[in-house]
Parts: structure tokens; C-alpha cells; sequence
């Protein structure tokens, strides 16, 4: 049985991860902070309803999950180097994406975003679980704030809404399984 | 029983303390025969606990590389107060004059002042034994020492490096490496 005395145990942790924004880049997202791991609940369907004359409220009737928004925060970065034409400077990217949704045009306002993907890693920068946000769109796009006092880097907070996840799981021999693979009409 | 032991007669000295040299390029050319003390490069690995009733267990988690101190002493010629007051304005410091001054300190400008800080460890022949690197260093505090009338010493100076991480290389024995300080003053 396995128990917390086991040198060999590993548990998830934190900082082993790496996010990928084909939005932005398909390299990873080296620049990225933190991110949220999906999250998904349920709402009975028929909350607090009950049968004429019945004392106690129904029986609960589960509904499909809602998945909850995501948030990331990335570290605006640049290059200082005029030759370097591979760092991105991020908030550049992100309001292109306006642009190319015809943002201030009189076309219609439209943009669809690439799948997102969320990969937790073991101790040998392996993936050990793969999250894939399905159709999702960007709602909050927040560039950071500006502070005489402070030392920080400029973080932007992407916020993500999506229809649904995939999700992959890996084991040691580094086969893949899909647990949940939705498939969307 | 092992060959080495402290009652065999050594072939080399163990390493002593007071065998090293630094280089830092942005600071003077060539060894700095001012250097009086410098730190090593120290690691740490941080860990982070987990409770379990009445027990506590550790896993390690991310590395990080602490400051080291060099200690030098002021010969005025060269004037290594006015060299790291130079330093501090090449790496983008400059004193406030007016609300006109928008120019800060970065990384690049930080690094790049400085160039390679390299801590060597050498032998009783000056070969190197183990030579350390320390990538993309900065500056992160200067003390210009102290002044004290009852006191005879040569005035002192301390700067603290920050860096992302030391690169290690050991010496290939047998391998003679002098440099102009330690080779003397009639060598070529």
C-alpha cells in the first residue's frame, strides 16, 4: 500500500507544468506564471423543489457539468535585443487579436481561438496529465498595472471560458489515454 | 585500508583557502590581486512539507543558487570605488536630476557590464583545481567598508553577486596555467 514514508513517491506538484497558447505561440509558453487547472460543477436541476404535501425537497437530479472560467497570468516580455526576432512581446500579440477580429471595422466581430493546452509534469519533464480547453474564447484580457513603488514584471491575467476539456492521462511507459474526449456538434 | 590517508606522504596538498584567484572582466582586466575574499557558490533546495497526524515529510522542490561576496581591498591605483561607481551608471543607475531621467537598470545591462565572474581554486604550482562560473551575474549590493581611527587596516570593500547559476570545471592535473600575477614580476 502506498503511504507518504515511500521514497519513491512523487506527488503533482505546483511548478511542473507548461501551458501552450497557439493564439500566441505554438512554442510553450515559457512566460507563463500560473494558470488554473479546469474546474467543473454541478447544479442539481431541480434545487429546492419538492411535491405537493412532501416535507423534504426531491431527490437531486444531476445536469450536465458547467466548467469554470481559467484564469492565466503571463509575464509581459520583450527582448532588448534589436536582432532577437523570436521573443514575443506579449501584449503586442494579444492586441493583434483584436485587429484581426475586425475590431473597430465595420465588420462583423468575430474571432475563434485555438485549443489550449495545460500539461502537468513529472520530475523528468514528462507529461503526466494533458488538459485541452475545447472552443475556448478569451472574456477578460487585463495588461497589468504600472507602480513607481514596485519591482515586479508586468503580469497580463488571461481569462478563459470554454465549451468543454479532453483529457489525457499518461503512465510510466508514457502511453496515453483518454479519459474524456467530448465531442462537440 | 584505503591508499589515501592523512598518514601517507602526499603527492599534492589538499585545497587551501587562501589559493584562489577571481576574474571580473567589468571590473579590472586580467586576476584581480585586490580580491582578499571571496564566497564560493552555494546552493540551496527548497523543500516543501506535508502533515500527515502527527508526522512531517519532505520533498524537494525547486534550486536556488544564494549570493556570494567578494571582498576587496582599495589600491587606488586602480580605483575600485570609482570603478564600481562606473559600473553602477553602465548598468543603468543613474542619480536623479529632473523628472527627465527615464533611464533604469536591466538585466542585460547588469550582466553585461560585468562579464563572466569567475572564482578559481588553484594548487600550490597556481594550476587550477576546480574553476567556478557565475552565469549572468549581477551585482546586488556594494559597501564602500569602513572608517575607524583606531584602526590600521587597509580599507576594505564588499560586493554581493546574484547570478542564475554557477557552471564548476575541475583542473586537468599536470596542466600548468599561470597568469601575469602569480608567474611573477620578470616573467614575459
Amino acid at each position: 500500500m502506498s503511504f507518504w514514508t515511500q521514497k519513491n513517491l512523487d506527488p503533482k506538484m505546483k511548478h511542473r507544468f507548461r501551458v501552450t497558447i497557439p493564439d500566441i505561440s505554438n512554442d510553450y509558453a515559457w512566460y507563463a506564471k500560473t494558470v488554473d487547472k479546469p474546474s467543473f460543477k454541478f447544479s442539481p436541476q431541480n434545487e429546492n423543489e419538492l411535491y405537493l404535501g412532501e416535507v423534504f425537497p426531491d431527490t437531486k437530479i444531476l445536469t450536465n457539468p458547467s466548467w469554470q472560467n481559467i484564469n492565466t497570468t503571463l509575464v509581459d516580455v520583450y527582448s532588448a535585443d534589436s536582432e532577437d526576432t523570436t521573443t514575443i512581446d506579449l501584449t503586442t500579440s494579444l492586441v493583434k487579436l483584436l485587429q484581426e477580429a475586425n475590431y473597430g471595422t465595420n465588420s462583423y466581430f468575430e474571432r475563434t481561438f485555438q485549443e489550449v493546452r495545460i500539461e502537468q509534469l513529472d520530475s523528468n519533464g514528462q507529461p503526466l496529465e494533458l488538459w485541452t480547453l475545447v472552443s475556448p474564447i478569451l472574456i477578460d484580457v487585463n495588461f497589468g498595472n504600472l507602480d513607481y513603488s514596485s519591482s515586479e514584471f508586468i503580469e497580463i491575467k488571461l481569462t478563459w471560458s470554454y465549451s468543454t476539456v479532453k483529457y489525457t492521462v499518461y503512465d510510466s511507459n508514457r502511453t496515453s489515454t483518454d479519459i474524456l474526449s467530448p465531442t462537440i456538434q | 585500508m584505503a591508499d589515501n590517508f592523512w598518514t601517507n606522504a602526499p603527492t599534492r596538498d589538499p585545497k587551501r583557502g587562501f589559493r584562489f584567484r577571481v576574474q571580473i572582466p567589468g571590473i579590472s582586466a586580467g586576476y584581480l590581486w585586490f580580491a582578499k575574499k571571496a564566497d564560493k557558490p552555494e546552493i540551496s533546495v527548497k523543500s516543501t512539507q506535508h502533515k500527515y497526524l502527527g508526522h512531517t515529510f519532505n520533498f524537494p522542490g525547486s534550486v536556488e543558487w544564494n549570493s556570494v561576496s567578494i571582498t576587496f581591498v582599495d589600491p587606488v591605483e586602480p580605483d575600485l570605488a570609482g570603478t564600481l561607481g562606473d559600473l553602477l551608471s553602465t548598468i543603468g543607475y543613474e542619480l536623479p536630476k529632473d523628472s527627465n531621467g527615464f533611464i533604469t537598470i536591466s538585466k542585460s545591462k547588469a550582466v553585461g557590464s560585468l562579464g563572466d565572474v569567475i572564482i578559481e581554486q588553484i594548487d600550490e604550482d597556481g594550476r587550477t583545481l576546480e574553476q567556478w562560473t557565475l552565469n549572468n551575474a549581477f551585482i546586488n549590493k556594494v559597501g564602500y567598508g569602513t572608517l575607524d581611527y583606531n584602526s590600521e587596516d587597509l580599507t576594505e570593500l564588499m560586493v554581493s553577486f546574484t547570478y542564475d547559476w554557477a557552471s564548476y570545471s575541475s583542473g586537468a592535473p599536470g596542466t600548468k596555467t599561470p597568469g601575469p600575477f602569480f608567474a611573477g614580476p620578470n616573467n614575459s
